[in-house]
Formats: C-alpha cells, sequence, structure tokens
C-alpha cells in the first residue's frame, strides 16, 4: 500500500532545484523531517540527482556523425549478406545435383577400370614418377622438387585466401 | 514460373542493398536527436550495467537498432522512450548472458570516485558515491531502471512506463517500492520488503 503524501511533488521541484536542504522554505523542511514517504523521497532522489551529475561528465560517447557512419555501413553489410543468402543456397543445391547427377552417371555407365578399387590400390606406388631419377635429371635435385611440389599444392589455397579478403573489402 | 536470370539475380540484390542501407529517419534529424539523447542514454546504461565500457557497447547498439526498426513516432518523448526501451532490453539481455557479474560500480577499479567534480568535500562525495553504489547494486534490475529514469533523469511515470515497457499504472506503486528500499539501504538498514509502508 503507498503512504501518499500531497508535498511528493514540492520535495521534487525543491531536489531537483537543489534547493533542498538549505534553501527550501522552513515549513517544507519541517515536513520533511516529519513525513517518512517524503523522507524517502528527497534523499533518493538528491542522491540520484547527483550521482547524475557526476556520471554526465564521465560520459564519453562518439559524436553523431560517426554512429551514422557506422550504422550505415552495418546496414549495408547486413543487406549483402542477406541478399546472398538464396543466392548461396541455390549454389548449394545446384551443386548437390551435379554431384549427384555425377555419381548417378558413373554407377549407370562405369568407365572400364575406374571402379576397380583393388585393382588401383597396389598400383598406386607405381604410379607416379620415379622422384630419385627425376632429381638427377633436374639441375635443383630434390630440393627443388618438394618446392614445386609444395608451391602447386599452396597456390590454391593463397588465391583462395585473396579472394576472400578482397571480397571481404568491398 | 519465369526464369531469372543471373543479371536480374545480381539487379535485384543490388536493389535490396540499396533499399536496405537507407533509413527511416534522415541524417540530420538522427543527428540531431543523437546529440540530445546520446549522454543521458550513456550515463542510464552505464549506471544500471555498472560498467562504462559495456555502456559504451550497448550505446552503438541501442542507435543501430532503433533506426533499424524504422518505427513511426508520435513525437520527440515517445521516440527518446523508444531508444530508451530498446536500450533497456538490451541491458537486460546482456545481465542475462553474464548473470551475477556486473554490479552497479560507481567507482574505478581502485576504489576511487570517477571524476567526481570538485563540490564540497570530495571525500564526503566519494564516500556517498560508494554507498549509493552499494545500495543501488543490493536492488533488482527493474527498480535501478525505475529509480533512475525518474530521479536522475526526470522522466514522468508515462515515460518511465514506455521506456520500460510496463503499465503506466504500475509505475506509481514500483517506483514507491523501489525508491523505499533504496531509502534503507541509503540509512544503513536492511532492505524493505515488498508491502513497505512509510
Amino acid at each position: 500500500m503507498i503512504a501518499e503524501c500531497a508535498h511528493e511533488q514540492d520535495v521534487l521541484d525543491v531536489v531537483a532545484t537543489r534547493r533542498w536542504p538549505d534553501r527550501c522554505s522552513a515549513e517544507l523542511q519541517a515536513h520533511i523531517s516529519e513525513c517518512a514517504a517524503c523522507r524517502d523521497l528527497a534523499g533518493t532522489a538528491a542522491a540520484l540527482l547527483d550521482e547524475q551529475e557526476a556520471a554526465w561528465s564521465e560520459a564519453r560517447v562518439p559524436t553523431s556523425g560517426v554512429v551514422w557512419w557506422r550504422a550505415q555501413a552495418r546496414a549495408r553489410e547486413e543487406a549483402v549478406r542477406a541478399a546472398a543468402r538464396p543466392i548461396a543456397f541455390v549454389q548449394g543445391v545446384a551443386a548437390t545435383c551435379a554431384v549427384w547427377l555425377a555419381v548417378s552417371l558413373l554407377r549407370a555407365f562405369p568407365p572400364a577400370g575406374v571402379l576397380n578399387w583393388r585393382g588401383w590400390i597396389p598400383a598406386l606406388p607405381n604410379a607416379g614418377p620415379d622422384l630419385s631419377r627425376l632429381a638427377a635429371a633436374i639441375p635443383g635435385g630434390l630440393p627443388f622438387i618438394v618446392a614445386a611440389i609444395a608451391s602447386l599444392l599452396l597456390a590454391p589455397i593463397a588465391l583462395f585466401l585473396l579472394v576472400r579478403q578482397a571480397l571481404r573489402e568491398e | 514460373m519465369r526464369d531469372v536470370t543471373l543479371s536480374e539475380v545480381e539487379r535485384l540484390r543490388a536493389e535490396s542493398v540499396e533499399r536496405d542501407a537507407v533509413f527511416e529517419m534522415d541524417e540530420d534529424t538522427f543527428r540531431a536527436f543523437y546529440d540530445r539523447t546520446a549522454r543521458p542514454l550513456w550515463v542510464y546504461l552505464s549506471r544500471i550495467t555498472g560498467s562504462p565500457d559495456l555502456a559504451d557497447d550497448l550505446l552503438q547498439e541501442s542507435y543501430y537498432r532503433f533506426l533499424r526498426a524504422d518505427a513511426q513516432h508520435e513525437g520527440e518523448a515517445h521516440r527518446r522512450n523508444s531508444l530508451f526501451r530498446i536500450a533497456t532490453n538490451l541491458a537486460r539481455d546482456g545481465r542475462r548472458r553474464t548473470r551475477g557479474v556486473h554490479l552497479v560500480s560507481l567507482l574505478n577499479g581502485d576504489g576511487s570516485a570517477t571524476d567526481v567534480p570538485a563540490r564540497g568535500d570530495v571525500a564526503a562525495d566519494a564516500e556517498r558515491r560508494t554507498d549509493l553504489a552499494r545500495a543501488m547494486a543490493r536492488l533488482k534490475p527493474r527498480e535501478r531502471e525505475m529509480l533512475w529514469l525518474a530521479y536522475a533523469q526526470g522522466f514522468a511515470h508515462v515515460d518511465i512506463a514506455g521506456a520500460l515497457g510496463i503499465k503506466s499504472a504500475s509505475v506509481r506503486l514500483l517506483l514507491f517500492r523501489a525508491r523505499h528500499k533504496l531509502a534503507a539501504l541509503l540509512r544503513g538498514g536492511p532492505p524493505a520488503g515488498r508491502s513497505g509502508r512509510s
């Protein structure tokens, strides 16, 4: 239950105008000392108002131009992402269909030898070039071959990272 | 169904980007509104979350969501209340994620008060602020929000209701209870119960 007091607005006014406790009327001061509701109101309102004044100087807000610009940039970014979502979905479906079609075709018309896995595996060690002979024939030798293979493997990854970075910057 | 070519998809995408990047509010209106509300909002957020750093983040996020909402407002007060409501909800969400971490701290890490203006006794000011910080930390989040809006920011009851998403008729009673509780805490006594009577 609220113990209302008719003087609450007067108390708020003197606190808000910084006339409490020293510069308010003796009558109101006497009332505040007797009325618990008004005493609570004056005490809490004055404490919070003091804190608000102190906090005001601490406030560190960016300029309105910066906030507007950031909001615009973020909205654009989100719009691009939202627009790209259905396209990525369609691309995913298309890729899945392509893989499914390729597998179906392979199963329907298996090329001779392609699906003979057991025959493939033992032949794998002899399938590649003879590295020792290749190293002897090339001026750089084995290190050159290793560097060339590493470049071939890493180039697509580097290209992927560069393209991704460029797309992000866009 | 008509086939959509790749160029049409690109055009639709570009149109979508253009449409979504434009807010309902124009830049000049926003900047004027921001200049009027940013500082009070930051102070409110820093006091209800207890973290100036969190207030920095929430301030940006609040304005962004406010712009994205593209809501129609009946006037300046309605617009401000919407902004404070968004900010309050963001602070509540943050509190749910980091429950128990944030306290209302009005002091620096070393225990000193932050930039207290040189008015009267500095030590007494710092002590008062510490007492208030401790008392506020013991209140419920909604009580803190309500008391701050009512007495620090001077919001009317109807504006408090709009900013906090509660019924206007409930504000008076809730505010009375919160005030009674804070006053008891500031006096150093136990917090007043729900049926606290003056």
